[in-house]
């Protein structure tokens, strides 16, 4: 059901959370139902409880949890997003169906907050193989922080993505001005269709006069290095006459 | 003669022109404008005039909707989307969250719509329930403006009244009668859209009297200027309430532009447009002015997170004057 060890996670989550909330927040968090007919409201709620700041001495706090779970940057999440996934491990998850139209309910009506937290925990919910779709579907967003909670940092793109949809968001993220350094399995996941396209928006770019992040060339250099050479040069060009005329 | 290209300079030669100097150092809160009516030009000009933050209440999109889903999906936008459309131009962004009063008479939606209420009003930066209240004054308007009297009540939240047009003294007077009557705090009731003719009993009566500068059908800003006169500045707040229509959403900035300039003191000036706003709406918890008191950026770093590329006011700038579209 779940592809990493649920029980071991929600132990570490408590103990940091305890320790970086208020008592009464804390325990409201471990006593307040996580229903289907109060998730919703409760997930709101979490915003009035916890901090949306990261926590005071951080580097300290995430050594343990880091070391079990180093798939993800925890130094980038706040405590206010760490409760936010508590309350989503708390959810009933053996019958899928129920479980699955829950988290959609979430993502359907929530806020700037909730919808980039969902999307950051998308490798932590069951059934991960059922969330590539709601996974492309945010990547459709215009919500830059949006792009960010799935672009940047999180594990669930390289590793359940449809070749069409991780191609997406590479092209989306380099059109949007993405560090490509934080895409996860970027490398790994590099494939034809997806340079070919590169290649073409490096073309597009040469045509408007505008210039390009280098980061795309990892991407197409090992699979058509002739025409990346071919384009880098014709970038340098363009660029050194950019220069000569000013 | 063409295009009307000459009327355009006369106005440059105005006395009453548009000057920046008035407000040099000034910023201020708008808490009723309809952004999702409006276009990134207008969220530009806004932060250039001072604008750092604002409230979108729920409102009617000028057609009725017919189905509870394009509510959700309503609101949804106002949480997300609009948040982060304005957060782009270094503008704080809050909303409230309400049936209106013209959606009010269809029944079976509105009951669908208030069982879909209290998934929203708990939502980050929602500051009260609004805008609420009369139209046309029905018996079905009436039904689910004590609904949501009862909901602002039980969630502590403020309550944003829109009063009628029509027969405006007698609907922003029931207004206030049926608040109280569900026992609610009037300094927890935000009545909106006053005039000459409704302000003194909004104030006596201790509700906080926002007023609407919108042209042609609200109010004019000449005249806010004599009520600010009459009755000084406590318990009253401007807003624009610009929307689809004819609306000016830099009403504010230029309402303060006037009050300078006509001699009303800097202090009076900041509580009309800024902090009686934040002082009504902050009852809800949500609103935290160091957010947006030195500009948005510094904030974002923090909320947003690991995302370096948001930052307010960072959105490229199209060059207005010129032909050339780069």
């Amino acid at each position: 059901m779940f592809a990493f060890n649920i029980a071991l996670l929600r132990t570490m989550l408590s103990e940091f959370l305890q320790k970086n909330s208020s008592a009464a927040s804390f325990s409201w968090l471990l006593t307040e139902s996580n229903g289907p007919q109060h998730i919703n409201r409760n997930f709101s709620l979490a915003g009035r409880k916890f901090s949306k700041l990261k926590p005071d001495g951080a580097p300290e706090q995430f050594i343990y949890i880091t070391g079990n779970f180093p798939q993800t940057n925890w130094a980038n999440w706040t405590v206010l997003d760490m409760a936010r996934l508590y309350q989503l491990l708390q959810l009933e998850a053996t019958g899928k169906q129920a479980y699955i139209r829950l988290i959609e309910e979430l993502f359907l009506q929530a806020d700037l907050g909730e919808l980039t937290v969902l999307y950051k925990s998308l490798p932590f919910f069951a059934y991960p193989e059922e969330w590539s779709a709601r996974c492309a579907e945010g990547i459709r967003s215009n919500i830059g922080t949006v792009l960010d909670a799935i672009m940047q940092e999180n594990n669930y793109p390289s590793a359940y993505l449809p070749e069409a949809a991780w191609n997406q968001m590479v092209l989306k993220a380099v059109f949007t001005g993405k560090n490509l350094a934080l895409i996860y399995g970027l490398q790994k996941r590099k494939n034809t269709a997806l340079a070919t396209s590169l290649l073409d928006y490096a073309e597009e770019r040469l045509a408007a006069g505008r210039d390009i992040d280098n980061g795309i060339w990892e991407l197409t250099a090992p699979l058509f290095p002739g025409e990346t050479e071919i384009l880098q040069s014709k970038f340098l060009q363009q660029t050194s006459e950019y220069v000569l005329r000013k | 003669m063409c295009c009307g290209n000459n009327d355009i300079e006369k106005r440059a030669e105005l006395p009453d022109a548009v000057d920046m100097e008035l407000i040099k150092d000034m910023c201020f809160f708008d808490p009723h404008v309809h952004m999702t009516s409006r276009t990134t030009d207008d969220y530009q000009a806004m932060a250039d005039n001072g604008i750092v933050a604002l409230i979108e209440p729920s409102f009617w999109l000028g057609q009725p909707r017919t189905h509870v889903g394009t509510f959700a999906d309503y609101y949804s936008s106002l949480l997300g989307w609009e948040r982060f459309r304005s957060s782009q131009f270094g503008i704080k962004h809050y909303c409230t969250i309400g049936l209106n009063s013209r959606e009010a008479n269809n029944e079976a939606l509105a009951e669908a719509v208030m069982a879909l209420l209290p998934t929203f009003i708990y939502k980050e930066g929602v500051v009260g329930i609004g805008e609420i209240g009369f139209d046309d004054q029905t018996a079905l308007e009436e039904k689910y403006y004590r609904l949501q009297l009862e909901l602002a009540r039980e969630a502590a939240l403020p309550v944003q009244v829109h009063t009628p047009h029509r027969d405006k003294k007698k609907g922003t007077q029931r207004s206030m009668d049926i608040a109280l009557e569900h026992q609610l705090d009037p300094s927890m009731v935000i009545i909106d859209h006053n005039n000459e003719e409704t302000v003194e009993e909004v104030l006596n009566r201790g509700f906080w009297a926002a007023f609407t500068i919108y042209p042609f059908t609200k109010m004019g800003n000449e005249r806010m200027v004599e009520i600010i006169r009459q009755y000084g500045s406590e318990r009253i707040m401007i807003n624009s309430a610009a929307d689809w229509g004819i609306s000016d959403p830099l009403a504010v900035p230029k309402t303060a532009m006037l009050m300078k300039k006509r001699g009303i003191d800097a202090a009076t000036i900041k509580a009309v447009t800024y902090d009686n706003a934040i002082a009504a709406f902050g009852q809800s918890g949500q609103i935290d002015p160091n957010d947006f008191a030195n500009g948005m950026a510094i904030n974002q770093s923090e909320k947003f997170e690991n995302n370096s590329i948001l930052r307010g006011g960072q959105q490229p700038r199209i060059a207005k004057g010129s032909i050339i579209i780069q």
